[in-house]
């Protein structure tokens, strides 16, 4: 009856802890992946990482934590992206329901489709900077690669979003 | 300017991520894979012959002198150690793939693929790059021809995109290099079944490549090891050599949709014309033996032998790699020292004549096990997942930001 108790009282509070931050972790591996499903599919891994560390107290910063695992499994994925991938980077921006209801609605969507062509890391790395907002050193500790691979990265991935908007978006080349 | 492009993107990225609402089943998926996952560890922990294999590795007398001392983990471009054995006893080779060790490495990352100093971490020739606005593809692995060298290098890569994957294959002469697909006729079939990567191996000679495939829509059925013969490229144009498959029976294809890798490919006897050896094939956290022969015409055959389930108790394999008539490199998770699924307990098996030691591995702890690889050459190995690579050679241990990577051999 104690451990019961006791493993109750662990799922309960590792309960507090997942609605803390399960959704920030799936908007994150929804960014790194662009596919809602596989988003769930890596949180689900890293949670169950998360989890496990959490119970033995190695967790500090189960934010750090969790993201830095979320990160990871994406970039496990590299091997091992799906076939349907494809299917769905390609699909129109709407196919969530957004709708294209202003002229800034539709250059989020051209943005969010350039970035969807950006090779994995180019993409980590920036979802890590402009989205988390994380500093290149903090980002580097999270990609696991120095700091000067982290600004590459991103200036190359500036640059290929750059001329990616330049022949798509509406407003004429990224300003 | 940038900063425009900047405002963008974060506009973008927050509308983007702020659509997302995870499902209401998340949290018991989670559960499920805690629950799933102790099991897990429980099977691979079973009973017995762990304390055996604690102390065997404890006493056997180390084959190789990795491990005493770890050596620094340095960048490339790094200087590097200098006093570091790099003269050690020659080994008995069979073919050009058995050198003591190989300096010089290929390695693939960020739509790049490099040949670079393994010890200074300096890049000699950038080999090719399919990176710009228009690729959508990734590259997936490297595999060096046997026979190699800086001014004869050829080198196969896997690219994933278009929903397939594509073979292709680079000629670098030490000043400049050229790339090419295969032709269609030996290109990896686009019917492979869910997210099964082929990836291929060539054989100590360099005259065969091959690769497994598990084919879509055919269920119960054995995967099939397609090969096809190199001259010059890929191909032959004799029929004898290409294009020739076989159907791995003993292999079982429940656990598809899974990337079936060949490992390896010795031969390991040779007499009047013909080869005996095996195939190491690796999927699902499995590995198999599969027996192979060259007959006088260079025509492949499945070898007499069954294809053999290659075990390590309590450890589930997830990568296999030998030198020939030597040592064979295992890497295995699990195992009873750790109760922990996460701590997946990644473990070197060096084993040959003289008995089993294991050698360094990087720290993969948080790392999904599918996804680590391996690839051995002489004495150095590589191991690496995702987006790092480690080489180990004798005397050092060097870090690289690249995805896959292969020894020029």
């Amino acid at each position: 009856m104690l451990s019961m108790v006791r493993t109750g009282t662990r799922e309960a509070s590792f309960a507090t802890v997942f609605n803390a931050h399960h959704r920030e972790a799936v908007r994150l591996a929804y960014l790194l992946t662009g596919d809602h499903h596989q988003a769930e599919d890596i949180v689900a891994d890293a949670l169950t990482k998360v989890w496990k560390q959490w119970e033995k107290g190695r967790v500090d910063n189960v934010r750090a934590y969790l993201r830095r695992a979320v990160v990871n499994e994406s970039n496990s994925k590299l091997r091992r992206r799906y076939l349907e991938r494809r299917q769905v980077s390609t699909r129109s921006g709407d196919d969530r329901g957004v709708r294209l209801v202003d002229e800034h609605a539709a250059d989020r969507d051209q943005v969010w489709q350039a970035l969807q062509r950006l090779p994995e890391r180019q993409r980590a790395a920036i979802v890590l900077r402009y989205y988390e907002d994380l500093s290149e050193a903090d980002a580097a500790e999270v990609l696991e690669v120095s700091v000067g691979t982290v600004k590459s990265q991103t200036s190359r991935g500036l640059d290929r979003l750059r001329e990616l908007l330049g022949a798509d978006s509406p407003f004429g080349g990224g300003s | 300017m940038n900063d425009e492009l900047e405002r963008r993107l974060r506009d973008s990225l927050q509308a983007r991520a702020g659509d997302v609402e995870p499902t209401p089943e998340l949290y018991a998926r989670v559960e499920a894979h805690v629950n799933r996952n102790k099991r897990w560890t429980l099977v691979l922990s079973g009973v017995g012959v762990a304390a055996a294999i604690a102390v065997a590795a404890a006493v056997l007398p180390s084959l190789l002198d990795r491990g005493t001392v770890e050596p620094p983990i340095v960048g490339p471009g790094t200087p590097l150690p200098t006093d570091a054995p790099t003269d050690p006893t020659p080994s008995p080779t069979d073919g050009p793939g058995d050198a003591v060790f190989s300096e010089h490495a290929v390695l693939a990352g960020d739509d790049r693929i490099w040949l670079a100093d393994v010890r200074t971490g300096q890049e000699i020739a950038e080999l090719v790059d399919f990176g710009g606005p228009e690729n959508e593809s990734e590259i997936v692995a490297v595999e060096v021809r046997p026979g190699s060298t800086l001014e004869d290098l050829t080198v196969v890569y896997v690219l994933q995109g278009e929903g397939a994957f594509t073979f292709g294959w680079i000629a670098y002469d030490g000043t400049d290099a050229t790339y090419a697909p295969f032709p269609d006729t030996h290109q990896p079939s686009a019917d492979l079944v869910g997210d099964a990567l082929p990836i291929p191996a060539f054989d100590p000679t360099g005259a065969h490549l091959a690769w497994v495939e598990p084919l879509r829509g055919e269920d119960n059925q054995a995967p099939t090891l397609r090969t096809i013969g190199w001259s010059n490229g890929p191909g032959t144009g004799d029929i004898a050599t290409d294009n020739a498959g076989f159907t791995l029976d003993e292999i079982p294809i429940e656990h598809a949709p899974s990337d079936f890798v060949v490992d390896d490919w010795v031969w390991t006897q040779q007499a009047e014309g013909t080869r005996r050896g095996h195939l190491l094939v690796t999927g699902a956290l499995q590995a198999w033996r599969v027996p192979i022969e060259e007959q006088s015409d260079g025509a492949l055959a499945r070898g007499s032998d069954p294809i053999e389930l290659i075990t390590v108790p309590e450890r589930a394999v997830i990568d296999l790699a030998a030198t020939v008539g030597e040592l064979t490199y295992t890497l295995v998770v699990g195992g009873s020292t750790s109760q922990d699924a996460e701590d997946l307990n990644l473990t070197l098996l060096i084993s040959g004549p003289d008995g089993e030691d294991e050698g360094m591995v990087p720290d993969v702890s948080t790392a999904d096990p599918s996804g680590i690889w391996m690839t051995v050459y002489g004495e150095g190995y590589a191991i690496g997942l995702g987006g790092f690579t480690e080489v180990f050679v004798p005397g050092g241990r060097y870090r690289f930001d690249a995805s896959y990577a292969d020894f020029v051999r």
